[in-house]
């Protein structure tokens, strides 16, 4: 499991797990001693998954009578414990809950929860406490402690349509590649990118996006991606194409550290359903073709996806039949190095927060495995311990 | 030194007179910045001749209240609303098509309205509350309601925010934007008392609590859009009469008292005043500007119009450091473009095409937050795109120039018509780096040629990463 090498990495990295409470210093940023050969799939949720309709407490009575209309019957219900058990939408997720390589990590929140869209996605891309404002996400705190090298296409790689999220801050290197990326990456190339440096932030912004456009084109291009042979087709939805060109980049052997894929519409404000149904049969169906093809080409080891999304939903149904913003919620991995299971607890119905759930997780625990046991970085920046996620 | 000292002496004596005349750097300035990112030759001319103070009047007296573009025609009526579940499935096809056609055809009559109002600030104002008022017409659906919200930005652009913010919330577009519509009785849908806070009064997070959306939430209970006869319908059945503790005060709240009792925050002006500095001045705020700003706003009850003059009239809006520091929002970087150039596109569909692909899709924002703006705008993507835009409109005035004038509409795809640059390359011939001037708000960053009369420096200069920024 841990070899002597990752021991005397995480005893610098966590001091609490020395247990002397004493903070050391970081690890020395330039040894980048990271497992740079990783690649984290970020899947955001935009809008604020209904945790409750996703893994469904069909055991609890109460869950019915909060939500006499949207509830998910207890027939329909993957059931895989006692209690708790899947939409049926998930039910291509299945094999790789079967296989150990799906990990549900139940409740995950934070203190003083914030229920506005913006300020709640802010949270959770800063790794912010709830009344702490933080320019930079949390991917960029960690890349700016543990630079990561040098020879990658980019720092990330968004695939999706909205904002860089994790990635946000001028120091990281990201690029946008939506539908026709080779078109894309073609025109990139012939970018001249302006050097002169500038006082203005506005223009400095600018020339530098023009720069990191330039040279992750450049190294994009010598991978060739259109060429790359997948041998299955994805889904036909904007998730499963993003999760496809992610499968090309990878298979062709473009380097990058994090790919940052959006699936939309999660504000289930009324008529949750069919919707809510129908984007988690997105989501599932697309996980599934990309693990099939990582595997088949011998990267499913090398590559982690993680849901996250800014809240989880009311227990209560609304008079719409729909949800209103909520609080924790579950959130999901998936790879070869990941330890399958459940992992914290799920918040019980009968002991609410005001109207909402109470967290059992705090979303930084995930950050922190993600830091320390998938990419075997320092994160410092990261209080909380690590779940013991990944093999 | 004796020259330049009477000179002084001379200056002293006409400045006391009356005010100096503007500046070329500061009609250009003032001009890009009200409206879409440039200022033509025309425009400039006219202020000329003004004192700066003067050129500021010019512009907020120029505000139009009623849009010059005549109204789209609506095919789809939203009052055939309650019939269209018991259409065929045909019909209900037909029924779609239409509204899919109403809400194109609305946001062309728009961009229309951008390229040839007289009053570019006036669009400018309506752009901002679109922003600020949010709506999506993928969820409103009707064209026809999301007119009547962008009508209700025109009329009050710099006037009454008590008026706007209460119409706003009262018309259809809003009541089924933010499921209003759908608030009832024992079962509260909080998500427009939420955004009203957040979004249009306090700002996010300042001064109001999760229980003061609870409780307001109910206080809006029962309003609904009236489909027998359009606009608003208060239905006393679904509305909650107990009573309801919002922002410390105590009753039987209606919706109208809540926002009443919301807009005596002094908070609201503050939030105002931060919102449109970011707008016009910069994104660094200014605590003790916007302190002042939101006082101007409350001694006048919510009448903009004096802020908005004392906010153009201000130092951090005139000084020379203050250029070229905002980003040019897709709109600014297509309208101002082809108003610069005099480009009348035959097809606005296509100028729309364009900014939607830049991250602006007009009536359409990405979400309740509408667009963020700044820095956002500029992505690896759109950087691309951006530069394949100005090539594009380039396009209209280098056709021009080989095919010697005429309507040079023949060969190849003329995206954006075409304009004859000879009036601004004129310029040129007599000023030398009168273009330069003209089209960047700062110095430019590449190594090219931006003096000369060809049109290749008019490229140069729309080519380069400053004229991104205005």
């Amino acid at each position: 499991m841990m070899n002597r090498r990752d021991f005397l990495k995480y005893s610098f990295a966590a001091p609490a797990l020395v247990g002397t409470g004493v903070q050391l210093l970081p690890f020395p940023v330039h040894a980048s001693t990271g497992n740079w050969d990783r690649t984290l799939i970020l899947l955001e949720l935009k809008g604020g998954n209904d945790g409750l309709n996703t893994v469904v407490p069909f055991a609890d009575k109460t869950y019915y009578d909060m939500r006499p209309t949207i509830a998910i019957p207890r027939d329909k219900v993957l059931k895989h414990s006692e209690k708790l058990g899947f939409h049926p939408a998930f039910s291509p997720l299945m094999p790789l809950w079967e296989a150990k390589q799906m990990a549900v990590i139940l409740g995950v929140g934070y203190r003083n929860p914030n229920l506005s869209h913006f300020r709640g996605i802010d949270i959770w891309n800063s790794a912010s406490d709830a009344d702490q404002y933080l320019e930079n996400g949390w991917i960029t705190q960690l890349f700016r402690e543990s630079k990561p090298n040098a020879e990658f296409a980019a720092d990330g790689i968004n695939l999706g349509h909205n904002s860089v999220g994790p990635l946000e801050g001028d120091k990281t290197k990201v690029v946008t590649l939506n539908k026709n990326p080779e078109k894309f990456l073609k025109q990139a190339g012939r970018i001249k990118p302006g050097n002169s440096q500038t006082g203005n932030s506005a223009l400095s912004h600018i020339l530098k996006q023009r720069r990191d456009l330039k040279s992750a084109a450049d190294k994009m291009i010598a991978k060739q991606i259109r060429t790359v042979k997948l041998g299955l087709a994805f889904s036909d939805s904007k998730i499963g194409a993003q999760f496809e060109t992610a499968a090309r980049l990878l298979v062709a052997g473009v380097k990058t550290p994090v790919l940052k894929l959006t699936i939309k519409k999660f504000d289930t404000h009324a008529g949750q359903e069919p919707l809510h149904t129908e984007l988690l049969t997105e989501i599932a169906t697309s996980i599934s073709t990309f693990a099939k093809v990582m595997k088949a080409k011998g990267l499913w080891d090398k590559v982690t996806v993680m849901s996250y999304s800014e809240f989880g939903r009311r227990p209560f149904e609304n008079n719409s039949s729909g949800s209103d913003h909520g609080t924790a919620a579950p959130h999901f991995m998936f790879g070869g190095k990941v330890k399958g299971g459940f992992y914290g607890e799920q918040p019980p119905l009968d002991d609410l927060d005001g109207v909402n759930l109470k967290y059992r997780v705090h979303f930084r625990e995930i950050y922190a495995s993600v830091a320390r046991e998938w990419w075997g970085l320092n994160a410092g920046f990261i209080k909380e311990k690590p779940l013991g996620l990944f093999l | 030194m004796i020259v330049r000292f009477l000179l002084l002496i001379f200056c002293l004596i006409v400045g006391s007179g009356r005010a100096y005349a503007i500046s070329f750097d500061d009609a250009r300035h003032l001009l890009a910045r009200t409206g879409f990112g440039t200022a033509t030759p025309t425009e400039i001319d006219k202020i000329l001749p003004l004192s700066y103070e003067a050129a500021v009047d010019s512009i907020l007296d120029g505000v139009l209240d009623i849009a010059r573009t005549p109204v789209p025609k609506f095919q789809s009526n939203p009052l055939e609303r309650p019939t269209v579940k018991r259409l065929d499935k045909a019909a209900k096809k037909e029924f779609k098509k239409r509204n899919r056609e109403d809400r194109k055809a609305l946001k062309f009559w728009w961009i229309q309205e951008m390229l040839e109002t007289p009053s570019p600030f006036t669009e400018h104002m309506v752009l901002f509350w679109h922003n600020h008022f949010v709506s999506e017409i993928r969820k409103v659906k009707f064209g026809q309601w999301a007119y009547e919200q962008n009508a209700t930005f025109r009329k009050y652009a710099i006037g009454d925010f008590r008026k706007l913010l209460t119409e706003v919330s009262v018309g259809p577009a809003m009541l089924v934007y933010l499921d209003a519509n759908k608030n009832k009785k024992g079962k509260p849908n909080e998500n427009f008392a939420r955004e009203v806070l957040e979004l249009f009064t306090l700002g996010e997070g300042q001064g109001y609590t999760e229980k003061d959306i609870r409780e307001s939430a109910r206080a809006y209970t029962g309003w609904r859009v009236n489909f027998k006869a359009g606009g608003f319908i208060f239905k006393s059945r679904a509305h909650d009469d107990d009573e309801k503790t919002v922002l410390g005060e105590s009753g039987n709240f209606d919706g109208l008292d809540v926002i009443k009792i919301i807009l005596k925050q002094p908070r609201v002006s503050e939030f105002l005043a931060e919102k449109l500095w970011r707008e016009f001045v910069s994104l660094e705020p200014n605590p003790s500007e916007s302190i002042r700003l939101a006082q101007i706003i409350r001694d006048n009850d919510y009448d903009l119009k004096p802020m908005m003059k004392a906010l153009f009239m201000s130092d951090g809006f005139r000084h020379p450091s203050n250029r070229g520091l905002l980003i040019k929002s897709p709109v600014e970087l297509t309208i101002g473009t082809l108003r610069l150039l005099g480009l009348k596109p035959p097809e606005y569909k296509k100028v729309w095409n364009h900014q939607k692909r830049l991250g602006q899709n007009v009536f359409d924002p990405p979400d309740v937050k509408g667009w963020r703006g700044g820095t956002a705008w500029i992505s690896s993507t759109t950087t691309l795109r951006r530069t394949q835009f100005l090539q594009a409109a380039f396009k209209g005035i280098r056709k021009f120039s080989k095919n010697t004038g005429s309507m040079a509409m023949n060969k190849g795809r003329r995206l954006f018509g075409s304009a004859d640059p000879a009036p601004l390359q004129m310029r040129e011939v007599t000023r030398p780096g009168y273009l330069k001037k003209l089209i960047l708000a700062i110095e430019p960053v590449m190594q090219k040629k931006f003096v000369g009369k060809g049109p290749k420096v008019i490229r140069n200069l729309l080519l380069d990463p400053a004229y991104q920024v205005k």
